[in-house]
């Protein structure tokens, strides 16, 4: 009897919830009815189900969508970057752990100074010893261990001019400290070739000349996920690590081919000790610019971003729009005609017009408040004046550096030469790509004339030369661009102590001359700069824009164009946006037409930006990524 | 159905319209049809897997509060909720090939939920459970969804509405007193509203094993709130 009765009781629960058959429901109905103490057990039960099923409801933080979206999005551009170098990726797969890299970094405000040091190896460099060195393949992955002894002193019988460094010894192990042949001798050593002309297959004794490796330092904050960016890219380039630090998260000590160092230079800071060649640092540089790049990781204060997250409606969509928008009436002449406050709140207007609330919630990113105090800071880099850059493009530097423009040429990524873009060119000079402040695609898209497409590679210029360490900037933050000039090879300058001529050339825009590689530009491939200022401008963004926006539609047909009505610069670019229907807007309310002058644009650029491209990027849910190739295209026109 | 009207499962409390689309265990009628949700979300999924960012933006939206609520009522905590909630859409879009929709897509959803809530509180104890004996503070995210508890504007009288806070309180402290795998039970089933079959299919356990759990689960919770039961 009890035992029927506890089976009973057991019921009630799922009697109350409405989870029994038929049968067994109108079993437990009749014993409830006739118990009195099952009864009361039930309405105890259906008491406390009701108390918790009560409780109020909470929801979710507005913003929370956006920062799935935003997580899912790095994560995204990270793995991409990552696919580009090599590595293997899933599509999905490694979002999570990556995003925790933007995310932090973000917070933190990560930096990589990028020193470079001086050519002579420091005397950490210079002890003598023996042991297994690793040998790695062509790809960087470990095949093998040789036995090699160095020696600091060249042996008697060395050959007159040996230097008394990297001596070779193999199969000569005695006690004492680790091999540092890949420091010394750099790159990649492959078994049975040859690196600078030492055969380590059938190596006895030999020399290593240390020219071609470079010694370089990387500063970064002490975060592991920071460390991990770094150290991810550096591996993907086949150079792996040796640790002295001890931090968690290092890998493992020993000998090791083209080693760098890791170590703990301060409480918040990680210093990198590189020895590889100049070719490699160079494409590790530009892999992490390209990632950071496409993170926008700010290198801004936080208390910038602080201050920014105070005011209640900073970093919204709105308010990057709005800078855009005013940014854009400043450069196309109408600050005399309108307040500052007036294209703000025609943006207000427009965006009121144009986009949903949810819209404009689900693109709050305070992301955007960073990249904002970014440009400020980029613009107060910026020169301040086309003739201080005309001046300086005219004298040169007189430093030696490269960055004379009579030494200058240009080239793509396949090495090929480009032709200069003449000096009436509207588009942006290439100062701007060799800062890494434009991504080579995004050039590609908006360039209107043969420029370069990537970089400007000087004939006789050393590799890079990087921004200031953060002490040295004003804001206390350094950058992580990497600069393709580098101070002479032996003078002994580091490159912090050349950061004063850099800053005054990294912003002179450099016409180029033609140079042994590169061609004269037919005019014709460059369009006419227009009356304008302004209209050019916003003819090379909206055409930028839109080159983006038809990258990523993949089924959008080729525009149309009437014939007679269309502006021949839009026409002469191809542009492909959202089918026919945004090309041709454009090309109806900007610059001239085929048939005659230009008319009056029927609009002003902010509010075209507002009413043609935005709604538009937002039809394809990029509206970030949108904004950041606005944001790059403003800062090519500001430092113009 | 007698059972159903004997004991009114979800009729008159605010959990039956946040089930309204997805499939309860009292299934009155047309069971077998996938409701309008469902078609909505096969279709929003589908334009996921092709990498369309805003069909997530959408999945995510449409279920972050649903999500966001129970996570918190098995953490207590907003904070923890929060990034839980965070790391369940991204594992869920991570894991999106994975997803046969066999069950629905906020069943999947809460099935990551918890046991990325599980797995937090075992591994790193970030997750943390109030005692019934610790005062309740304010300020540190710990407090979270329990001292902000907030009356149903239907109640009168200020008298009244301080009560009913307590009483909230002390449920939801009663409630994350509850050892976790009945406190997930009875989660599921009385907070969100969840019929027993997909219970079963969120903490991947018999329907036996969840009946069990719940019967002992309320149990519990009505001796610990014995006062509150007159």
């Amino acid at each position: 009897m009890s035992s029927q009765r506890d089976k009973l009781r057991e019921q009630l629960s799922a009697y109350l919830d409405g989870e029994l058959s038929g049968a067994r429901a109108a079993e437990v109905a009749q014993a409830v009815e006739a118990d009195a103490e099952l009864a009361a057990e039930l309405a105890s039960l259906r008491k406390v189900r009701d108390l918790v099923g009560s409780l109020p409801r909470e929801s979710a933080p507005d913003d929370l969508a956006e920062r799935v979206l935003d997580r899912v999005e790095r994560g995204r551009l990270l793995e991409r970057n990552v696919e580009e170098t090599g590595r293997a990726g899933r599509p999905w797969v490694g979002w999570l752990a990556t995003a925790a890299v933007a995310v932090i970094a973000v917070g933190a405000g990560v930096f990589l100074a990028v020193k470079l040091s001086s050519p002579t190896f420091p005397e950490s460099f210079n002890k003598g010893g023996n042991g297994r060195v690793a040998v790695g393949d062509s790809d960087g992955r470990g095949v093998g261990e040789l036995d090699l002894a160095i020696k600091d002193d060249k042996p008697s019988s060395a050959p007159a001019g040996w230097s008394d460094r990297t001596y070779l010894a193999k199969g000569k192990p005695d006690s004492g400290n680790g091999s540092t042949l890949g420091r010394r001798a750099g790159g990649r050593m492959r078994v049975g070739e040859t690196i600078e002309g030492v055969d380590l297959a059938g190596l006895t004794d030999g020399y290593v000349e240390p020219a071609p490796v470079r010694h370089f330092y990387m500063n970064t904050d002490n975060l592991v996920v920071a460390k991990a960016d770094v150290e991810r890219v550096l591996a993907s380039n086949g150079i792996v690590y040796e640790d002295r630090s001890g931090l968690a998260g290092a890998g493992s000590g020993g000998l090791r081919a083209n080693v760098y160092n890791r170590r703990k230079s301060a409480e918040d800071r990680v210093e990198y000790e590189v020895a590889v060649t100049p070719e490699q640092m160079q494409e590790v540089f530009r892999q992490l610019n390209s990632i950071r790049r496409e993170q926008r990781v700010p290198q801004v204060p936080v208390a910038a971003e602080a201050d920014a997250a105070a005011d209640g409606n900073a970093g919204t969509m709105a308010d990057a729009l709005d800078e855009i928008a005013r940014t854009l009436a400043e450069m196309t002449g109408g600050e005399g005609e309108r307040r500052p406050g007036d294209d703000r709140a025609r943006a207000s207007d427009l965006r009121k017009e144009s986009a949903t609330a949810d819209e404009v919630a689900m693109s709050t990113s305070p992301r955007k408040l960073i990249e904002q105090a970014k440009e400020r800071q980029d613009l107060a880099e910026a020169p301040t004046s086309s003739a201080g850059s005309a001046a300086t493009r005219g004298g040169g530097t007189g430093s030696g550096m490269a960055e004379d423009p009579s030494k200058m040429v240009y080239a793509r990524d396949d090495g090929s030469a480009a032709a200069p873009c003449p000096a009436s060119c509207p588009a942006p000079e290439s100062e701007v790509h060799r800062a890494g402040k434009v991504a080579p695609d995004v050039y590609a898209a908006t360039a209107p004339c043969d420029a370069p497409a990537a970089r400007a590679v000087a004939a006789d210029e050393p590799p890079f030369v990087t921004r200031p360490a953060p002490s040295e900037t004003p804001d206390g933050h350094g950058g992580y661009e990497v600069f393709p000039l580098l101070p002479q090879v032996g003078s002994g300058e580091s490159g912090l102590a050349r950061e004063d001529e850099h800053k005054s050339q990294a912003g002179a825009p450099a016409q180029p001359a033609p140079g042994p590689t590169a061609s004269a530009t037919p005019a014709t491939t460059c369009p006419a700069p227009t009356g304008a200022a302004g209209d050019g401008f916003l003819d090379f963004a909206l055409r930028g824009v839109a080159k983006e926006l038809s990258k990523r539609n993949e089924t959008a047909a080729p525009a149309s164009r009437p014939a007679g009505g269309v502006a021949p610069k839009v026409a002469q670019t191809q542009v492909q946006v959202e089918g026919a229907v945004l090309s041709d807007r454009i090309a109806s309310q900007v610059g001239p037409t085929a048939t005659g002058p230009a008319p009056a644009p029927a609009t002003q650029p902010a509010e075209l930006l507002h009413r043609l491209v935005m709604p538009a990027a937002r039809q394809r849910g990029r509206e970030d990524s949108t904004v950041v190739q606005l944001r790059i295209i403003l800062n090519e026109a500001r430092s113009k | 159905m007698a059972a159903q009207a004997a004991g009114g499962p979800l009729a008159g409390t605010n959990v039956a319209e946040w089930t309204s689309d997805i499939s309860t265990g009292a299934k009155p009628e047309g069971a077998a049809r996938p409701p309008a949700a469902s078609l909505e979300d096969a279709a929003l999924l589908k334009r996921c897997r092709e990498g369309e960012m805003m069909a997530f933006g959408r999945l995510v939206r449409k279920y972050q509060d649903r999500l966001y609520n129970g996570l918190l009522r098995m953490c207590q905590n907003r904070d923890d909720a929060e990034e839980l909630c965070q790391e369940t859409f991204v594992k869920a879009l991570e894991n999106l090939g994975t997803f046969r929709q066999d069950a629905g897509f906020y069943t999947w959803l809460f099935r990551i939920g918890m046991n990325l809530t599980i797995t937090r509180r075992r591994r790193a104890g970030r997750v943390k459970f109030h005692s019934l004996d610790k005062p309740v503070g304010r300020g540190d995210g710990d407090e979270a969804g329990r001292t902000d508890v907030m009356p149903d504007r239907s109640e009168p009288g200020p008298a009244e509405r301080a009560g009913r806070v307590d009483d909230n309180r002390r449920v939801m402290d009663a409630l994350a007193a509850l050892p976790e795998e009945f406190r997930s039970a009875v989660v599921l089933r009385d907070v969100e509203g969840m019929g027993y079959e997909q219970i079963s299919q969120v903490l991947e356990l018999p329907v036996g094993t969840v009946k069990s759990r719940l019967y002992r689960g309320r149990c519990m919770l009505r001796d610990t709130l014995k006062d509150l039961m007159e």
